[in-house]
């Protein structure tokens, strides 16, 4: 059974008044008794507490900087909390900027090996996959040139369908993403809607509050790291957008 | 205590199942040294050669030594010395250059220094093989002294795998440090037996002799160039002294990693 169980969670993240200090900073102000660091910390994320279990559909609002990628970053376990509980149980994949980590010097075909060890396949495993990405991204004999010669798209198909071609229980979506041309558009809708249904759980951040409304089961409304609402996805989003009428009345 | 001892178990467990991960990076980081197959290695093993045959013209003068005695004593120094500060130097980069897979799941950050190791590594076995190719041709090989060589290569990798960590980590926190390192590493250099011997200044006393009888560099060095170039094995006392210094920097490395290795996303 997979689940996501978060218990009075708090994220500070840590940020230097400067870009870095040097070296000799650090020892100079040790030296003269100096306060020894200039890094302050932001509370991302406060007191945040819910459950989320198979079989549910989570979409995460607020307005910007309210700490929605912050959240599935610290669900995914990338970002460690500092108090509270974090309880995570199932495979997860996390697509958050697909075409990170893609080195461009590389042909398309190396990227897909690397990516997918990442994701802990092996040799073996990779192999029955290997058909399916080369078929889905439809770039034929592109994929044995290194990446600096494709075109954005290309990139982006490339991307997509390495990443959709994982079977995960946990899900995790920062922003739906656009994919190239109209065509190839068509056919990752489709291809997202079937990883949306077969993972056991799916968290997802976006702006797409009529998309959010008809896939997702729970909203929870973020505002500034804290859980301004949380509950049906009607209910929620309902909320939230006549608060966001207001404001916009207000200003 | 067994909490602990479990924990470092399923650490080394994660890097492992990662190792398809981390040999893919690997290569692709030889590839990218070496783009252009022969000729690659041969350009960037160049540099140490010319520098080698500069000193080998001069010092060997200055010393007073054949080509046939110094040429293998210096460029079986230099193969170690160059994999020594490879280590520390690219390890700066190490953690910063794994970013973008750091920022997207939770993965043990001890495989970016060992991708460091094991490409220079890699390079410096070529170097080496060049110095005992070079060592056979002017004094011949003694082959049951070579194999000493094999602890010693484990020892080097070891002590390369956690200065990668050391500097990636001193590196994201200080971003002077690969500065910092190119003035040590200048300093440490002449205060290295490798251009001269170590038993040059036997029998004078003074600083000198402190420096080099303390450096521990001059037992890792003698690890590699004793079993080449005397075709004898290494003293226990080099041993202890590499030993000695490979778990003080192994310490070190463990502390950084169980302190920061947490935290590092947010400074990548």
């Amino acid at each position: 059974m997979s689940y996501i169980q978060f218990s009075n969670v708090d994220l500070e993240y840590p940020i230097r008044e400067n870009h870095a200090i040097t070296f000799k900073e650090f020892v100079l102000r040790g030296l003269l008794r100096k306060k020894k660091t200039a890094v302050q910390s932001v509370r991302a994320l406060a007191d945040l507490s819910f459950d989320i279990h198979d079989g549910e559909r989570v979409g995460i609002i607020g307005l910007n900087g309210a700490g929605k990628s912050t959240l599935l970053r610290t669900i995914a376990g990338v970002y460690p909390i500092s108090g509270g509980q974090r309880d995570v149980n199932g495979a997860v994949c996390s697509l958050f900027d697909i075409t990170l980590g893609f080195d461009f010097n590389a042909t398309g075909w190396r990227n897909v090996h690397i990516r997918s060890y990442l994701h802990g396949e092996t040799p073996a495993t990779i192999k029955s996959k290997l058909q399916d990405i080369a078929d889905f991204t439809e770039l034929g004999e592109f994929l044995n040139l290194p990446l600096r010669c494709y075109s954005t798209g290309m990139v982006m198909r490339l991307a997509f369908a390495l990443s959709t071609s994982r079977r995960p229980e946990i899900l995790l979506i920062d922003e739906v993403f656009s994919t190239g041309d109209m065509l190839f558009q068509k056919k990752a809708e489709a291809r997202m809607r079937n990883l949306l249904q077969t993972a056991k759980i799916v968290v997802m951040v976006g702006h797409d509050l009529a998309f959010l409304k008809e896939f997702c089961t729970t909203i929870i409304w973020l505002h500034h790291g804290r859980i301004q609402a949380v509950g049906p996805a009607r209910e929620i989003i309902q909320a939230y957008q006549s608060n966001a009428a207001q404001l916009l009345h207000a200003a | 205590m067994a909490t602990s001892l479990v924990g470092r178990f399923s650490y080394l467990q994660q890097i492992w199942d990662l190792r398809y991960f981390w040999s893919a990076l690997v290569r692709l980081d030889l590839d990218n040294r070496y783009r252009n197959s022969f000729f690659g290695i041969g350009w960037s093993l160049l540099r140490p050669m010319a520098m080698t045959a500069v000193f080998c013209v001069v010092f060997g003068k200055l010393f007073n030594l054949s080509l046939a005695e110094y040429a293998p004593h210096l460029i079986v120094g230099m193969t170690v010395w160059q994999f020594f500060t490879e280590s520390l130097v690219v390890g700066c980069n190490t953690f910063t250059a794994g970013a973008a897979y750091i920022r997207q799941q939770q993965i043990p950050l001890a495989i970016f220094p060992l991708r460091t190791a094991l490409g220079t590594g890699f390079h410096s076995l070529i170097a080496l093989g060049m110095a005992i190719s070079v060592t056979g041709f002017f004094k011949g090989i003694d082959p049951v002294a070579m194999l000493s060589l094999i602890p010693a290569i484990m020892i080097l990798f070891l002590l390369s795998w956690c200065l990668a960590i050391v500097s990636g980590f001193a590196f994201t926190h200080f971003p002077d440090t690969s500065h910092l390192l190119e003035i040590g590493l200048q300093v440490l250099f002449y205060a290295t037996p490798i251009l001269y011997s170590a038993t040059s200044f036997a029998g004078s006393r003074g600083h000198v002799t402190f420096v080099l009888e303390w450096n521990p560099l001059t037992s890792i060095i003698a690890l590699v160039r004793v079993p080449i170039v005397d075709g004898t094995l290494p003293s226990m006392q080099q041993y202890g002294m590499s030993l000695a210094f490979l778990g003080v920097v192994a310490t070190i490395a463990l502390v950084l990693l169980r302190k920061l290795e947490r935290n590092l996303v947010f400074w990548v």
